[in-house]
């Protein structure tokens, strides 16, 4: 791909420009999914758009940390505090409301503070002290959940106007007409929007602006491509870092509270395992654990097809919920195998 | 992404022709399958439901997380089942999904776990052991044997195993044993902590405390495996489990009952996890248009220990040797 | 010079475990003389909290005889039962007359006088009670670091010291084993237990409980050292487990629920066989896709930590089988060498894996592997082969692993078995000074690092702190040890040694 034809590249060829293949790939598998289970289970209801609204809701609260831990995923690290920080930020707002009445919007601000600012700690230690982020993070994670089995060791549940208001708030799409005879009937809503659906995708709008144009996410692009190289055409690697896991600390601690929206609850076991849902959704949308490749749109699809799959399984009903986890996995292989191929693909191309 | 609306939409409008099937689907949110009694309790709903004619079963296991149970009840929502059997893993948190059910204005029913949201929500019956009953026979029958020996004079020493914190039956249990604890004032508690509800932590944690605590007589855990492990922890340091230390269980799998029936264990205190029967009745009576209030319906549950005859609250303990046969789980 | 500094350190180590020893057995002089004297059995915990507490001569004398009293049972309190009680394990006249012509009452003095004596044998005691506990781990430290250094022939001096990995992570254990000594003296106390034929005391229960983690991290460092991680050991864990039992306990001929007994199904040696195999072929599968595929350890392992828990299940259809049969009993309860017997695997495990890797050329490999695939492929390495040896190891390993956890609960527990083992090992790998870049590593710092990871447990479980804090305990103690061993750290304060070293010489000279 040399400056010359760049400019010259018709629709077709940016489109099938390589590196969107993961993209592509996560996208095509999702809809064989679903056109499976649409016609397995589409009597049963599988097709219907409270179903296909369900996929977003179900994982709103991981897709918009994925949003985060694409961004580091990119530059080369990874978080494992994600969910920790999550679960923090819950126990947070429910004990400050119902502990020591605080109100939510002064503890969900500092929350998000707290996220940010263990996050560019954690940035700042992987950065200057160089260590490894896996153990950084992992180290802050134990530390976020620590301190939650401190604040309280039961699961607090709350009560508040506003938490209420802004879970209640949803788009409701009604239908209106009896469609088997054509006429009128009680309005029945067909399916509701969650505020936690916005905020997903509004984020991942967010975020694909930010990575595709803007400076900063050139320079994300660029450290994950190659750290020393970026180092030395003078890019504010540091910088860079420590903003992009303070980010990922912002972004888990508001998956924090759309999970608080869904749950209503703080509690100290919450979301466990979290963490490796986040990563394995970008994984499967695509982005490359060794850096430098990594789009929004893919982690989106990587977040529904996590969900698509315990659908199917539920919808059959008889199936061990287990067997999700092993479909899980099998989807990684066949994801990591693709990544491979497109990569010595692309290897060999420019060779 | 606005082909795949289109399209979905288009099905949508061709499979709502397609009226559904006649027959009562019935869907299970379980929290997993974390111990001997849970698989018991699955087993149980699943035989009824599918033994019965003309009804279908969508059972979905929610790997102990909260994110996964209510994955599935939208799940169940979107299929529309007719009737959905609900445990949750915790108490709380429930609210946001639950009012969703009962949007879409199917039945539910909850079983085992009452989540602290039951009374905002609409259920049709609920049926779920007495948690603090279990807690508070637990302390009277160790007090009533301890009496019966003639060891109410001297103090006693009681550690306390929990389950996993916030679970509903370790809070209610934690409660119950408080709570009878004041009628006995020569029962001091020394130790309390949580085992998780496993055997492997119930092993470590009565390993560490009888190196840390002088002198324990009696060991409450909140379920029988845990009591289980610790009876290994007990036998390790040379100590005779049942006899030096009292053991307390919980739940009354078959497990317990062989150590009781083998001397290890002194009482296990039952939480039944039969609510098949009750679950077909429940369905069948609604299905008949007759309504239940909203109420929590316990199930006969009893005491079974290693002398019998010992009266604890609502009932007399029946020596576990007797009735072994005939447990199912 | 240097070589006599191993001597001394051998010397010293040796007089200090002596010294340990002594006070060791005079401890259990004083308990034997309890028991002949008494029939009475102390538990550790009450026998030092009757003399390691700082009183006065009237309070101690008040507390043993409660404690002797209260020790022969109820009984002892009526007085004409007493005898009958006290005289099954020890028959001595003196007990039996004693008891019986006094009452209890009255006799509250005499337990004390007899045995005890004075008050100095009390303060001597409980002096013998509290360096008991820091000369017998001390003393052993310091053979050990003896032994090492002479077998390995390296110098040692103060920077070089300074500059180990392994030094910090040795600091901090014993800081740790520092702050439990001030709280209860009595934490190191170690006893034999004659109903098991095995020691007993914390410092065992640590080393024991430690087992699984240190057995999966014999694997885990050198799979770190290939610059990796290996995410699927718990659930292989899991998996290992799941099939053990399933093989003891599942019997197609006969479905129906049989009461757990002393028998096995499937024949004892399959039961051990099937899931190490099992567990070899999935780390053979991971070294498949990390070796040949070239993927990322973090993702490739990834699969199995999903879908390994997930086939555990299906395994057992999500049964937890429970099982009685004792050979599979002593895997993880019973008594080897007087040490409960995973302590016994674990050591022979960790000294083969410690042969196999520094007598052959396979450590050195490992490590150059890790430090640069590409240049160690032309130098003729094959690092495919290197990578497959590696991670099938850390399957075989997480399968004993996994017997052991099993064996200790006799049963399998799919959910539970195993979960975050994969934390705590590449934590107890860092701790112990291997880089996660990759390259050099040391696998007894991974046997202290899973130790550090199994104290600050117990500690947590002795102490009755909330089980729950765990985790922020751990956070707190490994981001110190981590720091300390950042490599910029580490450059800072061997340039700061260093200097002062040449400061030194410049004076002398």
């Amino acid at each position: 791909m040399s400056v010359k034809t760049e400019k010259r590249q018709s629709l077709l060829t940016r489109i099938m420009n390589p590196k969107y293949m993961m993209v592509y790939a996560t996208v095509i598998i999702f809809l064989i999914i679903y056109a499976y289970g649409a016609i397995r289970y589409g009597k049963s209801g599988f097709t219907t758009l409270r179903t296909f609204v369900n996929f977003f809701t179900d994982n709103a609260y991981y897709g918009i940390s994925a949003v985060g831990m694409t961004m580091v995923l990119i530059t080369g690290g990874i978080d494992l505090s994600v969910a920790s920080v999550a679960s923090l930020t819950g126990m947070i707002v429910a004990y400050g409301y119902e502990r020591m009445g605080i109100s939510p919007v002064i503890t969900m601000l500092f929350s998000m503070l707290v996220g940010i600012g263990l996050g560019a700690l954690m940035g700042a230690a992987i950065h200057y002290l160089n260590v490894p982020p896996f153990i950084t993070t992992l180290t802050g994670s134990f530390l976020a959940r620590g301190i939650c089995s401190l604040i309280s060791r039961e699961s607090i549940s709350m009560n508040h106007p506003l938490i209420d208001q802004l879970a209640g708030a949803k788009i409701t799409l009604y239908r209106l007409v009896n469609l088997q005879n054509w006429e009128w009937e009680k309005i029945k809503p067909i399916t509701k929007i969650d505020m936690t659906v916005i905020i997903f995708i509004v984020m991942i709008i967010a975020g694909t602006i930010l990575l595709q144009h803007t400076r900063f996410g050139r320079n994300v692009y660029a450290i994950g491509g190659n750290e020393a190289s970026a180092k030395l055409m003078g890019l504010p690697v540091g910088r860079t870092k420590i903003a992009v896991y303070a980010i990922n600390g912002f972004c888990s601690s508001l998956a924090g509270i759309a999970y608080v929206l869904v749950v209503k609850s703080g509690w100290n076991m919450a979301l466990l395992g979290g963490e490796l849902e986040v990563i394995s959704s970008a994984v499967i949308g695509g982005t490359l654990l060794t850096g430098g490749v990594g789009y929004m749109v893919g982690t989106m699809f990587g977040v529904l097809l996590k969900s698509v799959i315990p659908a199917i399984i539920n919808f059959n009903g008889t199936l061990s919920s287990w067997w999700g986890k092993i479909a899980t996995g099998g989807l990684l292989l066949l994801f990591i195998v693709i990544q491979r191929l497109v990569v010595s693909y692309t290897e060999r191309k420019r060779k | 992404m606005k082909k795949i609306v289109t399209l979905v939409l288009a099905l949508t409008l061709a499979l709502c022709m397609i009226s559904s099937a006649s027959a009562i689907t019935v869907a299970f949110s379980q929290i997993g399958q974390e111990s001997d009694w849970r698989t018991a309790n699955t087993d149980s709903v699943t035989a009824a439901i599918q033994g019965h004619e003309g009804w279908e079963f969508i059972y979905s296991d929610g790997q102990q997380k909260q994110e996964n149970q209510i994955q599935a009840l939208r799940n169940f929502i979107t299929q529309n089942v007719d009737y959905i059997l609900f445990t949750g893993v915790v108490t709380s948190g429930w609210d946001e999904v639950l009012s969703e059910v009962n949007e879409a204005e199917i039945p539910l029913i909850l079983l085992d776990r009452i989540p602290d949201c039951a009374d905002k929500i609409d259920y049709v019956a609920a049926f779920g052991g007495d948690f603090p009953l279990e807690g508070r026979r637990q302390v009277q029958w160790a007090g009533e044997y301890l009496k019966s020996l003639g060891r109410d004079k001297e103090d006693v020493n009681v550690v306390i195993m929990e389950g996993t914190t916030g679970a509903d039956a370790q809070v209610g249990r934690t409660e119950g044993n408080l709570a009878a604890l004041a009628d006995y004032p020569f029962m001091k508690v020394v130790g309390q902590q949580t085992g998780n509800f496993t055997r492997a932590e119930g092993q470590a944690l009565m390993e560490s405390w009888l190196k840390s605590i002088d002198k324990i007589d009696v060991l409450i855990a909140q379920n029988d495996d845990m009591a289980l492990g610790a009876i290994d922890a007990i036998k390790a340091a040379g100590k005779v489990p049942g006899k030096d230390i009292i053991i307390v269980g919980c739940d009354s799998v078959k497990a317990a009952f062989e150590a009781i029936v083998a001397g290890e264990m002194n009482c296990t205190v039952e939480c039944n996890p039969l609510y098949g029967p009750f679950v077909v009745q429940t369905i069948e009576a609604l299905e008949a248009g007759q309504t239940f209030d909203k109420t929590v319906v316990h199930p006969e549950e009893g005491v079974y220990d290693c002398v019998g005859g010992i009266a604890v609250e609502g009932t007399t303990s029946v020596l576990a040797g007797d009735v072994i046969n005939e447990r199912q789980y | 010079m240097k070589k006599k500094l191993h001597l001394i350190l051998l010397i010293a180590g040796a007089v200090v475990l002596a010294a340990g020893l002594y006070c060791f057995a005079s401890i259990c002089g004083m308990k034997d003389a309890v028991y002949a004297g008494y029939g009475v059995s102390f538990s550790d915990a009450s026998f030092a909290k009757v003399f390691v507490n700082d009183h006065d001569e009237e309070a101690v004398r008040e507390d043993f005889n409660a404690a002797v009293l209260s020790g022969t049972g109820d009984s002892a309190a009526d007085g004409t039962e007493a005898p009958t009680g006290t005289e099954t394990p020890a028959e001595t006249e003196a007990t039996g007359a004693e008891t019986e012509t006094a009452p209890a009452a009255a006799s509250a003095g005499a337990p004390y006088d007899t045995v005890i004596g004075s008050f100095s044998r009390v303060s001597s005691l409980r002096t013998a009670w509290r360096l008991q506990g820091i000369f017998l781990p001390v003393g052993a430290l310091l053979c050990l670091a003896g032994l090492v250094l002479i077998l390995r022939g390296k110098h040692l001096d103060f920077a070089s010291i300074m500059r180990s990995k392994i030094t910090w992570a040795v600091i901090a254990e014993i800081l740790i084993l520092i702050v439990c000594l001030i709280i209860r003296p009595d934490f190191f106390s170690i006893s034999y237990q004659p109903s098991n034929h095995m020691l007993y005391g914390n410092l065992i229960d640590i080393i024991n409980r430690s087992a699984e983690i240190t057995i999966i991290g014999m694997g885990m460092t050198m799979v770190i050292a290939l610059g990796g991680t290996d995410l699927s050991v718990g659930a292989l864990v899991a998996v290992s487990g799941a099939l053990a039992l399933k093989l003891m306990r599942w019997d197609p001929t006969n479905p129906l629920y049989q009461t757990p007994g002393d028998y096995t199904v499937y024949p004892f040696i399959l039961v051990l066989a099937v899931p190490l195999l099992v567990c070899l072929l999935m780390g053979l599968f991971n070294g498949m896709l990390i070796g040949r595929l070239k993927l990322q350890p973090i993702i490739a392992t990834l699969i199995l930590m999903v879908s390994g828990r997930g086939i555990a299940q299906i395994v057992t259809n999500g049964k937890q089988y429970t099982t009685m049969y004792s050979p599979f009993r002593w895997i993880g309860q019973g008594s080897c060498l007087y040490l409960p017997t995973p302590i016994v695997i674990t050591a022979v495990i960790v000294v083969g894996v410690m042969l196999f890797v520094r007598k052959t050329a396979f450590g050195t490999f490992v490590e150059s592997v890790g430090i640069n695939a590409n240049s160690s492929r032309l130098s003729g390495i094959d690092s495919r082969a290197i990578i497959l040896i590696v991670f099938a190891l850390t399957g075989l390993l997480s399968g004993i692993s996994g017997l052991i956890y099993s064996s200790r609960i006799m049963s399998n527990d799919s959910n539970n078995a195993g979960l975050n083992y994969e934390t705590d090992a590449i934590l107890s790998v860092v701790i112990g000074g291997t880089s996660m870049t990759g390259g050099k590593f040391s696998l007894a710092g991974t046997v202290i690092g899973s130790i550090i990871i199994r104290t600050i447990v117990t500690f947590v479980y002795f102490f009755g702190i909330p089980a729950d804090a765990t985790m922020a305990f751990k956070a707190l103690i490994i981001a110190v040890v981590i720091v300390l061993q950042a490599e910029p750290v580490r450059v800072w304060m061997a340039k700061r040694t260093e200097r002062r070293a040449l400061a030194k010489g410049g004076a002398m000279k």
